[in-house]
């Protein structure tokens, strides 16, 4: 057998291709092979008559090898990568059908049909709803995707379909620790997972080398948070802190995350843990003698808790009281708060009228007034000239701490 | 005297979206924003409490699907990650009152609904669900927020105030539309 009869097969296996004559082509281009295996033409015709899309690929793969540079080569194979995860897919072989997907969501970022298809074989819930969100992203009228991830999000609230992100093991319903490796896994209880008494380390590990894996093929949000998780419950807090930064400039609008490794690194900076630091706020400004008392007053029950955590939080004393009869009741019996909060719109008693009272006597004529109220300033918002000062409901708790704060500042 | 607007000094018709609302002055202490929001929540309950003694369904019905928006804003924006029975219980309550929502909305626009009529049983009966849908969802989403303390004690305050609320609620949604005139 001589090179002149390999390019005699050659030829007749692309005429047969031609013609359609697939079988004939296969065979005929086969033997040429067989005879010179370092025909990188050869093999590129025999991927385009090749019976799988799998075994296409292999070919082009082949063909590449032998001239890196084969232009019609490196041009099939990303349509044939997808054919040939589309194939797997179908035939439910899901890690080829992966396999071959990524690499063509890889080859080709901007196809939307291959993301849609990867996701469709991913196994994880949060990694396929990525996929989707990709294509989403490149078609935004693409329903296929739409409906997907609705479908997901449902599967997972009901339990249907959850896996561990770390160790992969399946669950009938969702946790924040997984009962298999046991590893915490939201960061929000970051505190838990570094402190964490428990955990399966070989898992994590393997968890965790299976990511870093995946992140260089696919460096998305969904790896990269939950390897920083994984590193975290391994106890290496710095690393972890790396991928969450990392995933976090993936989504800058997710303040949330920003939050959340702010946290993360404040419990890591100081040694005391994150629950100490945030009972202290509460219950210093309990046992302490606060020098400032602030009378809060409205109707609204929960507003009233709202106004009196935000001073209680400021290191103010608070004071309550349910109408406006109420209020002046509690300051005629000889209470004397160091300012006023107070609904104008108050039954029994209006704002307006108690605070015409507390101006009209001397001893607390110049008591602070702070008006929080629906109420929108129209023309003369103060027609008694009582008021301090007047915040619009619904209250920011820094706005109202520095109104406050300024015309009642605690003693240092 | 110091005037000092607060954040929502406009009137409530040229209100933004929940969305858009969750994302103002959001700062660096989860408490603050608890706050703001239970803030914001309670003055769309007086609202909608007010709209529903005067029988207005449909800003009514409009408010109380920014009053949804603007809690699923936040857990989007705060909870992203939070898992559980709460998440998904949360979730279902939203799935139920948008259902809600779209079929009341399409039925006031059909039976030209104008609120000076009692409306007929299956408009109440949609909007006892709505709110239904509404107060349950809320509760699920609080518990979510809670979830995000490390301690029950540091969390407490807020949930005092959180249940407050609730109790507020639920007589709204007892029967949205029982002083319809």
């Amino acid at each position: 057998m001589s090179i002149a009869r390999a390019e005699q097969l050659l030829q007749a296996g692309i005429a047969a291709a031609k013609v359609r004559d697939f079988v004939r082509a296969r065979e005929w281009l086969c033997k040429s092979i067989e005879i010179e295996s370092g025909n990188a033409d050869a093999w590129v015709w025999l991927s385009a008559v090749a019976e799988t899309p799998e075994y296409g690929v292999r070919a082009l793969e082949r063909a590449i090898q032998i001239n890196p540079t084969h232009g019609p080569a490196i041009a099939a194979i990303k349509v044939a990568r997808l054919d040939a995860g589309v194939s797997a897919a179908q035939a439910n072989r899901k890690d080829d059908a992966r396999r071959w997907l990524k690499a063509a969501c890889s080859d080709e970022p901007a196809n939307e049909s291959a993301w849609l298809w990867l996701a469709s074989v991913t196994d994880i819930a949060a990694e396929a709803i990525e996929y989707l969100q990709k294509a989403l992203q490149l078609n935004p009228a693409n329903e296929r995707a739409r409906v997907g991830i609705e479908r997901l999000r449902a599967e997972i609230q009901v339990g249907q379909r959850w896996g561990c992100p770390i160790c992969l093991a399946e669950a009938s319903a969702r946790f924040t620790t997984c009962p298999q490796c046991r590893a915490v896994l939201d960061l929000a209880r970051g505190d838990e997972a570094i402190g964490n008494p428990n955990p399966d380390v070989a898992k994590i590990r393997a968890g965790a080398e299976r990511l870093s894996a995946a992140l260089r093929s696919d460096p998305n949000f969904v790896h990269r948070y939950y390897l920083g998780m994984a590193l975290l419950n391994l106890g290496k807090p710095d690393e972890a802190i790396g991928h969450f930064r990392a995933a976090r400039s993936m989504r800058a609008n997710d303040s949330g995350l920003a939050n959340q490794i702010e946290l993360l690194q404040r419990a890591l900076a100081d040694s005391a843990p994150p629950t100490q630091r945030m009972d202290r706020p509460f219950h210093e400004s309990e046992t302490e003698q606060p020098a400032k008392s602030i009378l809060v007053v409205d109707q609204s029950t929960t507003i009233r808790k709202l106004v009196g955590m935000t001073l209680r939080k400021n290191g103010y004393a608070v004071l309550e009281a349910q109408d406006g009869l109420e209020a002046w009741q509690l300051i005629e019996s000889g209470t004397r708060p160091d300012l006023v909060v107070l609904d104008l719109n108050l039954p029994l008693m209006d704002g307006h009228s108690l605070c015409r009272a507390i101006r009209r006597q001397p001893a607390i004529a110049k008591m602070p007034l702070v008006a929080l109220t629906i109420e929108e300033p129209r023309g003369n918002p103060d027609p008694t000239k009582s008021l301090d000062a007047h915040l619009s409901k619904p209250f920011h708790p820094a706005t109202l701490a520095k109104a406050v704060r300024d015309l009642c500042p605690l003693a240092r | 005297m110091i005037l000092l607007q607060g954040p929502e000094s406009r009137s409530l018709s040229s209100r933004p979206n929940g969305a858009a609302e969750a994302t103002f002055g959001v700062g660096e202490n989860f408490e603050d924003e608890l706050i703001w929001l239970l803030s914001r929540l309670e003055h769309m309950r007086s609202r909608l409490e007010t709209l529903r003694i005067n029988g207005r369904l449909k800003p009514l019905l409009d408010l109380s699907a920014e009053f949804v928006d603007l809690v699923v804003a936040f857990s989007d924006e705060h909870c992203a990650f939070a898992v559980g029975r709460d998440v998904d219980e949360a979730a279902a309550r939203v799935k139920d009152f948008r259902l809600s929502f779209t079929t009341l909305c399409e039925r006031l626009e059909s039976t030209n609904e104008n609120g000076t009529t009692l409306p007929d049983p299956a408009i109440q009966s949609q909007f006892k669900r709505c709110f239904a849908a509404i107060q349950d969802g809320t509760v699920a989403f609080f518990t979510v927020f809670v979830g995000r303390f490390s301690t029950s004690r540091a969390a407490l305050p807020w949930v005092e105030a959180a249940a407050s609320f609730i109790v507020e609620l639920k007589k709204l949604t007892r029967d949205p539309l029982s002083n319809h005139k």
